[in-house]
């Protein structure tokens, strides 16, 4: 019995040790890609920028789809900052999603809102569509009131009253920079193949608005926040932009991301009874266009900006992690026959597998690794040198894959002004893979396992 | 050799004897320790050279202007100027230079234009560079100083299909012939690329083009894409010089209703009321975008519209016909006379409905 159990603790142990090394391969590549990535386009701004511009005098329209639940607080300053986005033919879409609180009161009252008649263009499943309105204010401000059906289910009201071929889908909560939607647009007018394109999201805690528009980037003062900033810098310019040069980016983030119409419309919209339902619709998207042979791509570009509020409580954030890994589970589940299968290209054979063991598995691993060190040390199996040793090689190794995102920040466009935002972030490098690394890696344990409970709230 | 590791990391695991793995271990640690102190300084020395180069740029903007100044004036020759200015063959300098000429015409700009093909052994050089940035740098600046003779020596790898749009792009005000016909031949050939995207370009190449969009245009099995390209680029243009083309577009483009929608709305722009027997029939064709085109195109050209033909746009089955029409009859002088009970039974609350919503 003994010996079976030190049998399996010697398997795990390998499979924790080749996990490691793997991992950070794995990093490593990315981290290379995303230089390469990040080169490429800097130097295409810098040379076709003007031309860029010149271009949107035959910019496609594009309508922004902002689903709301009981954002009394938030839906007026939002709003008023997407009016005042620069784009030469763009249409609001603000979508109430049953809320009970006074956001469609307010809504209705601030911008003079009457009811009005928008065709049905698609015909995706949602909740009854109370009424429509339109404000006589700001003629391209359009309101969507509809039955509670949670955030899919009100975008897919949105896809449905869309009229233009482009959309683009935000959280109540971001505000974006006046250039955001231009530059998002551009890949599609370059490209055609073009379906999908985000932007980078970068943590709006700390920083200075004036009608709903950035005036002054700083850093959080709240550490929890201020651990996300370098954590969304090294999700998108590590992360993103090599998955970008790969073309099998699984993620564009809810809170910003410009879609092609007809494709999402053909592709059944958003799927209602998922938690992530922005991850599970870009891999959709992908089985979507390489099943019926469509050539596409689905692009992320680090340039065009939304802001977005940071959990600053660690309930808030554990919330948001385990709704995040429970997406994350749910849209591989759905999408498993994709895994490793050789007809989806780089998205099958490397992004999947990546997600899939890195990602979902990973905080599994990861946690139970450092229990079961804790363990063995405890029971004199195993050495404390090398156990801890080997602890602090894969803690240094954290801090310098952040340290590298923090590197591509300051290569590109180095928004965090000040040489003491420079430190500051520096120290939050050295400093988040202790303790809060950890900490997040339980949270989206305690996500599996509500997943596997089929806890479905969006909290 | 597999033994060996797996011996190794079982006695690592195990808390074995071995030193080995230890010291891999800790050489693991001093080194990402090193790379992680190394990376630090990487992120310091960015943000300082970053502040540096700015400064430095100031003071180098402030000593260069005078002279760019001077030869933009005519006070001082390109000649005299270039053997002054340090760092003369620069790229941070050709591209300082870049900001006065893209916002000068006329005289000041070609004596900037001069100064700058001083630096042309440099811009050659950067053509030639393996560095695919580099090259990049080059057309730009080879494009700037409209040095067109050089565009042949340009390295463009057939499947860099960004770089090649990129040469496009600068080199469109050539105005050698060959190098613009070179230039379409590319352009349209360019995969994925939005029609918008090309037509925009190949406008900006200037009515120059005329004659090989013609080529384009007559050439037998012709691509459907090209063809839609071609009358978007002419209407962008304003250039009716290929509107005796229509019989023979018109006729080939039966199948392919975008084509012939392009090509309509092409001659919408002209309002030519020679080519209204080509039009007519098109205003009952039955694919929508065809008959809208047609509409359009029919009531900019024609001097005097009939009842009949506004009963027949208002009465269309798709309100979209009517639409468009509205839009077109809003902006004429003269109308017919039609009787007010005839007019009131248009749908015009689908009309209305459809203008605004």
């Amino acid at each position: 019995m003994l010996f079976t159990i030190m049998e399996i603790i010697r398997i795990f142990n390998y499979v924790v040790f080749i996990y490691f090394i793997t991992l950070n391969l794995w990093y490593f590549i990315l981290n290379i890609l995303a230089l390469r990535g990040l080169k490429r386009y800097l130097l295409h701004l810098e040379v076709t920028g003007p031309y860029d511009k010149l271009l949107m005098r035959s910019a496609p329209p594009v309508t922004l789809l902002t689903p709301a639940f009981n954002e009394s607080e938030n839906c007026i300053k939002s709003v008023e900052s997407q009016l005042k986005i620069q784009y030469p033919n763009m249409r609001i879409l603000f979508i109430n999603d049953g809320s009970t609180d006074d956001t469609l009161e307010k809504m209705l009252n601030y911008f003079d809102m009457q009811p009005a008649f928008l065709p049905q263009i698609a015909f995706l499943e949602t909740k009854a569509v109370k009424k429509i309105y339109r404000s006589s204010k700001h003629p391209d401000l359009w309101l969507i009131d509809k039955e509670n059906g949670k955030k899919a289910d009100a975008l897919n009201a949105g896809i449905n009253y869309c009229q233009t071929p482009l959309f683009c889908a935000i959280d109540n909560d971001s505000m974006l920079e006046q250039d955001s939607i231009s530059r998002v647009v551009l890949p599609f007018i370059e490209d055609t193949r073009t379906i999908v394109n985000g932007g980078i999201i970068r943590i709006a805690n700390g920083c200075t608005f004036k009608n709903g528009h950035i005036t002054k980037v700083g850093l959080p003062k709240n550490i929890i926040a201020a651990f996300q900033v370098m954590e969304y810098l090294r999700a998108f310019y590590s992360g993103r932009l090599a998955w970008d040069m790969l073309n099998a980016s699984l993620i564009v983030s809810g809170a910003f991301g410009v879609f092609r119409h007809s494709t999402v419309v053909a592709a059944g919209g958003y799927r209602h009874q998922t938690i992530g339902e922005d991850m599970e619709l870009i891999v959709r998207l992908h089985k979507y266009c390489s099943d019926k042979k469509i050539p596409y791509r689905i692009r992320y570009i680090p340039d065009p900006v939304a802001w977005t509020e940071a959990p600053e409580t660690l309930k808030t954030l554990a919330k948001q992690r385990d709704r995040w890994q429970r997406g994350l589970i749910d849209s591989i589940r759905l999408h498993i026959k994709m895994l490793f299968h050789p007809r989806y290209k780089t998205v099958g054979l490397l992004a999947m597998p990546f997600y899939f063991i890195y990602e979902m598995l990973g905080p599994i691993i990861e946690i139970s690794g450092y229990l079961l060190f804790f363990f063995l040390i405890l029971i004199g199996f195993a050495s404390t040198t090398y156990i801890i040793a080997f602890l602090l090689v894969a803690v240094i190794l954290g801090m310098a894959l952040s340290v590298f995102s923090l590197i591509l920040e300051e290569l590109s466009f180095h928004r965090y002004p000040r040489f003491r935002h420079l430190l500051k972030l520096i120290g939050l490098a050295l400093i988040e893979n202790i303790g809060y690394r950890q900490l997040n890696s339980w949270w989206r344990i305690k996500g599996t396992w509500s997943y596997l409970r089929r806890n479905q709230n969006w909290y | 050799m597999i033994n060996k590791i797996s011996t190794l990391l079982q006695n690592f695991v195990k808390g074995g004897e071995d030193p080995f793995i230890l010291w891999v271990l800790l050489g693991l640690l001093v080194f990402f320790t090193f790379s992680t102190v190394i990376l630090f300084f990487i992120a310091f020395y960015i943000r300082s050279h970053n502040l540096l180069i700015e400064k430095r740029r100031e003071k180098q903007h402030k000593s260069w202007d005078p002279y760019i100044l001077g030869v933009m004036d005519g006070s001082l020759t390109p000649e005299k100027a270039f053997q002054d200015i340090r760092a003369n063959c620069s790229i941070p300098y050709l591209m300082y230079l870049e900001k006065y000429i893209s916002v000068l015409r006329g005289k000041e700009k070609e004596r900037l234009q001069t100064l700058g093909t001083l630096s042309m052994r440099r811009i050659k050089k950067l053509l030639n560079s393996p560095f695919r940035n580099m090259r990049l740098f080059g057309i730009h600046l080879l494009a700037l100083f409209n040095q067109e003779e050089a565009y042949k020596s340009i390295r463009i790898a057939r499947r860099d299909k960004d770089l090649i749009l990129l040469a496009i792009i600068e080199m469109r005000m050539a105005r050698d012939p060959a190098i613009k016909k070179r230039l379409l031949q590319y352009l349209f050939g360019l995969p994925f690329v939005s029609p918008i995207y090309i037509s925009n370009i190949a406008a900006d190449m200037g009515t120059g083009i005329t004659p090989y969009l013609r080529e384009m245009i007559l050439k037998e099995d012709q691509k459907p894409f090209i063809l839609i390209v071609a009358a978007e680029t002419l209407k962008h243009m304003h250039d009716a010089s290929c509107l005796d083309l229509t019989a023979y577009v018109l006729g080939k483009g039966g199948q392919m209703p975008a084509v012939l929608a392009a090509w309509l709305r092409y001659m919408e722009m002209f309002a030519d009321e020679t080519y209204l027997p080509f039009i007519k029939p098109f205003t009952a064709h039955a694919e929508l975008m065809v008959r809208i085109a047609a509409i359009r195109a029919y009531i900019e050209a024609t001097p005097r519209l009939s009842v009949f033909f506004i009963e027949h746009c208002f009465n269309d089955p798709s309100v979209q016909i009517a639409v468009n029409a509205a839009e077109k009859l809003h902006l004429r002088t003269e109308l017919p006379y039609i009787e007010i009970d005839r007019i009131a039974a248009f749908r015009w609350g689908e009309i209305y409905r459809e203008m605004v919503y």
